[in-house]
């Protein structure tokens, strides 16, 4: 049996993931969460997320009445997982995708600790980085008015996503799903619930198979509690910089700026292994190949692209959902030389907003919001102006500040397996050109 | 003596011990009226944690007093600001020796900063932005805390890079792989051969094979970079060039694009030119000689050699360096200053030494030395006296033989300096020279290319649009009769090297997204 069709819905997420895999059979349909998060003010989040919920729920109870089949929680951070939290009201957004009943929960390998002295040792280097009174989360809380504005956008933003995500990961384990760890060779034994359908999974990389990435093991992360007040050389006499002679002030603030630039970094790191831990899915139907690399990033896909097997995989993929929001380096040119359908199949346009394009091209779902994270003058700025231009030129682009500007909740690709013909609403489609 | 001020130092870094004990050395730098810091003519110390925000007060003259002793230096920040002052200093005043003039550095201030705590972490740099060199720190429960301000190597190699930087500033800009390597694996030699280059620290850690009765020169302490970090990071190996083997396919294999790894095997090649010369001179069949006589050896080679690969400073082009400029720069010492010191006959040793890690001269002349400017040149109206000190009148000598020096004539040209060589020839007498050095640049969109007929090649995958920046240059050394001897350029007009130098930026372009904040900051 193959599906008649998949549809892919893409919500909203601000400046998060959350796309809903629809499996259309000829009497039900099957669904797959990918992602469910996303960063707003904190007072803002809960109402957005229930919103977001609400909606998922809406797309899984029609057209036919269905539950969901699979959640992928792609990795740890909230932008991706945020949405799974629950609470003692039953009023979360986590409870409303609890009603779903989700049967199975997808993480990477790294999330089990039980038995695995690797990813145990993984998650507790991620906690103890950050976590607790020395952990760097709290030092950056210290330090952060010496922070020069646009620094502390982005910390605020990295520190953001790597806030504790207790309830989400407790809300992952409470649906009383089957829980499936998976890394880079897995292939998800699904057949039964979604049939006609494979999926893949190219990463994490498994420990041995290669480095996987441990977490960065830097000092600064606890440096201030090991000195103590005293600093490093108690007694000796010193002075606060406010009270240097004038003709050294011009470096010790440059010091102190980069000093804040290396805090940033060093969470950076710490963010970038987190994203590396993404599960890389590859799914695939009929002529339709799609690939949900989470937040991978350069070093993740060097690892998971490193079969033949895996590259003639991705080479087939005709919806990519772009990676890390659009950041400039996580589609790297070893992953986007392999697209073998991009730049195929653009030239048609249809009447009034819908719009068939001719099987054989490649569709870019992007999910980001400008003016979160980076800046242009560093080049590091998501989207990526560069990027968003190789994607507008050969590929069909859906992306989601297209959907905000048009005031909808979400956006749909239906997929033939058949023909590999792909419908999507032009009235979203493309990215906004005003924002880029 | 007058002239010098003798201060103590860490000999290598705190975990090279002796008698149980921190090894150190008295060094000789020149005397100079120190301000507290130190500060003085050239660098300025600026003890400033960021860390802990603390700036410690300086102590007044460094040598007034004497400093702790054994491992007590480690507590006390008046000795690490000495430490890294006396090591800037020396290794300053090997390359102001060498080249037989002033050096200054990139920035416009006459005072290098240097921040011995600068911050936390393990690890090092020079910036030239911050006009310093910047020293982490690294401190972690249940042990001694890893000051990078006191292992010798360390503050060498980012002295060497602030030193590099002053004289060849494109050096830091975007090329091919040999030109950060260049950076990196020149910091590497002088690191290496400043610390070998005293004696007394070799004797100390001198090593007997009890079994060949001979002297282990090559596994000696000294011949590690940055041992006590590595040991304390857990670095899984610990930088070593000397345990790099040859192979003349080293530089193609991957792993060698990265500018430490990649420079690490032009420190390779060098180390292994000094340790197969000073072994030849050291070893003796059925006798072993005694570890005062092998170590003033080591010592007068290294600085022989410190002092061969600084003066190639001035015969490398000032754009786009490769490994093999580098070698024929150090042939062209060799034929015309000869050795420092005489008595090593090194022969091809150095030659050998580079063509072992695949490295060959980039010169084709037999020995490999740069070719001679023929004769020729247009002198008219040209005066000896400002061609040697004046950018302008130099300037005017560039355009007049722009056709006999290959420059592109649409391109800018700037005379970037004019500055002197000063070393006593081979007779005694001293012999003045003078080194000149240009920069030609040239921006436009890659569709031109073409129109240049130059044979430059738009990099694959380049959209026409894409505006390209065409950098070369070249280094002209006039002899002391003012008259053009060695022209050493990278002509706009070469295609094929431009082409490469494209194509390698164009390859690039998406790594390192922060590249352009950083590019001047070189650990």
């Amino acid at each position: 049996m193959t599906p008649e069709h998949l549809r892919v819905r893409m919500f909203d997420a601000g400046f998060g993931d959350c796309v809903l895999v629809t499996a259309v059979y000829q009497r039900f349909a099957r669904h797959m969460l990918i992602d469910f998060g996303t960063t707003q003010p904190p007072d803002a989040e809960l109402g957005v997320l229930v919103r977001m919920a609400r909606a998922i729920e809406e797309s899984v109870r029609s057209p036919l009445d269905g539950q969901l089949d699979a959640i992928v929680a792609t990795h740890r951070h909230r932008d991706h997982i945020g949405g799974f939290a629950r609470g003692k009201s039953g009023q979360w957004p986590g409870d409303v995708i609890a009603k779903l009943k989700p049967l199975a929960v997808i993480r990477p390998w790294m999330e089990n600790a039980t038995g695995n002295h690797l990813a145990a040792e993984w998650q507790r280097s991620a906690k103890a980085h950050l976590a607790g009174p020395n952990g760097l989360l709290a030092l950056l809380d210290r330090e952060a008015r010496r922070f020069q504005p646009a620094l502390r956008r982005d910390l605020e933003m990295h520190a953001a996503r790597l806030e504790p995500n207790r309830f989400a990961l407790a809300g992952l384990q409470s649906f009383g799903a089957r829980q499936v760890f998976a890394g880079q060779g897995d292939e998800l034994s699904m057949e039964e619930r979604f049939p006609g359908v494979r999926f893949e999974v190219l990463g994490p990389a498994r420990p041995g198979a290669a480095s996987w990435g441990a977490i960065e093991t830097e000092a600064a992360a606890d440096e201030s509690g090991v000195l103590g007040a005293g600093g490093l050389f108690p007694g000796w006499p010193n002075c606060p910089p406010e009270e240097a002679p004038p003709e050294v002030r011009w470096l010790l603030e440059r010091l102190d700026q980069l000093r804040s630039e290396q805090l940033l970094m060093l969470l950076a790191n710490i963010n970038r292994t987190i994203n590396n831990s993404s599960v890389i899915l590859l799914i695939k139907c009929g002529k339709h190949t799609l690939l949900f690399p989470g937040d991978a990033q350069p070093e993740a896909w060097a690892q998971a692209l490193g079969t033949g097997a895996a590259r003639r995989g991705v080479a087939a993929t005709t919806v990519y959902k772009v990676s890390h929001h659009g950041s400039r380096d996580a589609t790297p040119p070893g992953l986007w030389s392999l697209f073998k359908h991009r730049d195929r199949g653009l030239a048609n346009t249809g009447a009034r907003n819908r719009v068939r394009m001719q099987p054989g091209g490649l569709t870019a779902l992007l999910s980001t919001q400008k003016g979160m994270h980076g800046d242009e003058w560093r080049g590091n700025e998501i989207p990526s102006r560069p990027l968003v231009a190789r994607l507008r030129g050969s590929t069909q682009l859906i992306d989601t500040r297209a959907l905000r500007r048009a005031k909808r909740d979400w956006v749909d690709v239906l997929l033939d397996p058949v023909s590999g013909g792909v419908e999507v609403d032009t009235s979203v489609a493309g990215a906004d050109r005003d924002a880029a | 003596m007058e002239n010098q001020r003798f201060l103590t130092i860490v000999a290598q870094d705190p975990s090279v011990r002796r008698d149980g004990g921190i090894l150190t050395a008295r060094v000789a730098v020149p005397r100079e009226n120190l301000a507290p810091g130190p500060r003085g003519a050239r660098v300025h110390v600026v003890d400033y944690d960021a860390a802990s925000k603390r700036l410690y007060l300086p102590r007044e003259i460094p040598d007034a007093s004497e400093p702790s002793a054994g491992d007590r230096l480690l507590d006390d920040p008046a000795f690490h600001a000495q430490n890294v002052y006396a090591v800037v200093m020396l290794v300053l005043a090997q390359f102001e020796r060498a080249l037989g003039r002033r050096v200054g550095w990139a920035f416009p201030s006459h005072q290098l900063k240097i921040a011995p705590h600068a911050f936390a972490g393990p690890n090092a740099f020079y910036s030239r932005s911050h006009q310093a060199l910047l020293f982490g720190y690294l401190a972690r429960p249940k042990i001694k805390t890893v000051f990078t301000c006191l292992a010798f190597d360390i503050i060498a190699h980012e002295t060497a890079h602030a030193i590099l930087d002053g004289l060849r500033s494109a050096y830091v800009e975007p090329s091919g792989p040999d030109q950060a390597a260049f950076h990196e694996g020149f910091a590497d030699i002088v690191s290496l051969l400043a610390v070998l280059s005293l004696p007394e620290v070799i004797e100390a850690t001198l090593d007997l094979d009890r079994r060949t009765r001979q002297w282990r020169l090559r596994e000696s302490k000294l011949v590690h970079l940055a041992k006590e970090l590595s040991l304390a990071i857990g670095a899984s190996q610990i930088r070593r060039p000397a345990s790099l083997k040859p192979s003349a396919t080293l530089l193609d294999q991957t792993g060698f694009e990265s500018p430490h790894r990649r420079g690490e095997v032009l420190a390779a090649a060098m180390l292994s030119a000094f340790l197969d010369i000073w072994e030849r001179r050291t070893s003796m069949p059925e006798a072993l000689l005694p570890a005062g006589r092998v170590a003033e050896e080591g010592g007068a080679l290294a600085r022989a050699l410190l002092t061969l690969a600084i003066r190639a400073l001035d015969y490398l082009p000032p754009t786009d360096v490769r490994f093999g400029d580098f070698v024929s720069a150090l042939a062209t010492v060799e034929a015309e200053h000869g050795w420092p010191e005489s008595r090593f006959h090194p022969g091809a040793a150095l030659a050998e030494a580079f063509a072992r890690y695949g490295i060959a001269p980039a010169s084709k002349r037999p020995g490999g030395a740069w070719p001679l400017v023929e004769q020729g040149m247009d002198y008219r109206g040209v005066h000896l006296e400002s061609l040697q000190r004046d950018p302008e009148e130099f300037s005017a000598f560039l355009w007049a033989n722009r056709t006999a020096l290959g420059l592109m004539p649409k391109a800018d040209t700037r005379v970037v300096s004019v500055r002197p060589a000063v070393r006593l020839a081979g007779d005694g007498a001293a012999v003045r020279e003078t080194v000149a050095e240009y920069r030609q640049t040239l921006v436009l969109p890659a569709s031109e290319l073409g129109s240049l007929s130059a044979g430059i090649q738009k990099p694959a995958g380049m959209p026409e649009s894409e505006r390209v920046k065409l950098t070369g240059g070249g280094v002209v050394v006039l002899d002391e009769y003012g008259r053009a001897r060695y022209h050493i350029a990278n002509s706009l007009l070469d295609g094929e090297r431009q082409s490469q130098r494209l194509q390698a930026i164009w390859d690039h372009r998406d790594e390192d997204p922060a590249g352009r904040r950083t590019s001047r900051e070189m650990e």
